[in-house]
């Protein structure tokens, strides 16, 4: 079972290839906690070199622009982690306090962080819609529907900064975002297209971070910075996936090689 | 003739010690997965991961050093090129040349 998992994390074309005689291999013994961190190393080197299975002359990289939608998913991941990185190492008199959430960091979050996440989504979709239309379209909508709430919301407040509603309204499309985020995840995982690994991280690292934020304060804050930390690695591995990622083999005339 | 300058096997990084011990498990004849990694074991009294063997026989599949083999059921044994076996013994060369200069050197020191 959990052979099968670790086979996931590879990218679509190395486990076209090498997946079932790996899982065989896998299955050949039990699994140490060694080999498991070995397995993770060598999913992480296959991510890094796409070139491993297929021709790059037949398998050519993404377009550009999907690749740039693969930097700004890298770049809102980034982001937020190292927010709370930034958090958690300037505020010794209040232990994970909230300074990630708060003036003057909350402002960049949204000017910085929602675009190029919003960016980072498409960027998947785009690749999900060839595969399946409906059910990436359905997986994009609240994202969609929650940057066009929000934008009226994110107002200049005299500094120079822009601010987010709080309230009941900041409580709603927060939540919103999170929910949306859920959503996505849940449905590029469904499609299959994008590294599971990346979807799964969003997934489960948004409904995390909501939670968190939405509970009492002290231990529930890292919760949401978990969760935070969480979703923003699955950005990342997004990113990394379309910026190195290659051409699907039904995509090209590869596909006659596929077994090779 | 492959020299140990033009040796492919150093592109390989940190892939490249394993990559020698699996090209020296298929000198003899086809192996597949699990059975390169029990003999990598035997041989080098070391621990070959999963995920190190599959990321370094990728590299030696690409770089035409090994083939695969028509698999058999769920296993698929791969064979030495004749590109690899060159390979090989340019490496195997190269670190005996080292190695009898180190022990050299050491008879010199009267270590």
């Amino acid at each position: 079972m959990i052979g099968r998992w670790l086979v996931r994390l590879y990218p679509a074309d190395w486990r076209a290839r090498y997946g079932e005689e790996f899982l065989d291999l896998l299955e050949s013994r039990p699994l140490t906690l060694r080999a498991v961190a070995d397995v993770l190393r060598g999913a992480l080197d296959a991510h890094l070199d796409p070139q491993l299975v297929g021709d790059p002359l037949l398998n050519p990289r993404l377009p550009t622009s999907t690749r740039l939608l693969g930097v700004a998913a890298m770049g809102s991941g980034g982001y937020v982690i190292l927010g709370i990185l930034f958090s958690m190492g300037v505020s010794h008199s209040t232990p994970f306090a909230e300074v990630a959430w708060t003036e003057p960091f909350g402002s960049f979050r949204l000017a910085m962080f929602a675009p190029l996440a919003l960016g980072g989504m498409i960027g998947v979709h785009r690749r999900h819609v060839a595969r399946a239309p409906a059910l990436a379209w359905s997986g994009l909508a609240p994202a969609v529907i929650f940057a066009g709430m929000a934008s009226p919301n994110i107002l200049p407040d005299g500094n120079g900064l822009m601010t987010f509603h709080t309230g009941q309204a900041g409580f709603i499309l927060n939540a919103g975002f999170w929910v949306s985020a859920v959503g996505f995840g849940v449905v590029a995982a469904v499609i299959g297209v994008a590294p599971r690994l990346g979807t799964l991280s969003m997934a489960a690292g948004a409904p995390t971070a909501m939670i968190g934020m939405f509970g009492p304060t002290g231990f529930w804050f890292l919760v949401a910075q978990a969760g935070v930390v969480i979703f923003g690695f699955g950005l990342i591995w997004l990113g990394i996936d379309l910026v190195l990622r290659r051409e699907e083999p039904s995509q090209s005339p590869a596909r006659t090689l596929a077994g090779r | 003739m492959t020299t140990a300058r033009d040796n492919p096997l150093t592109s390989f990084g940190r892939f490249t010690e394993p990559s020698v011990l699996i090209l020296a498990t298929l000198a003899d004849g086809p192996r597949h997965g699990y059975a390169i990694m029990l003999e990598a074991e035997r041989m080098s009294s070391q621990p070959l991961g999963p995920g190190t063997l599959y990321a370094s026989l990728a590299r030696l599949e690409r770089r035409g050093l090994i083939e695969a083999l028509p698999p058999e059921a769920r296993r698929r044994p791969y064979r030495i090129t004749g590109l690899g076996a060159e390979v090989l013994q340019a490496h195997l060369q190269g670190m005996r040349t080292f190695a009898n200069a180190a022990l050299a050197s050491l008879d010199r020191g009267g270590a």
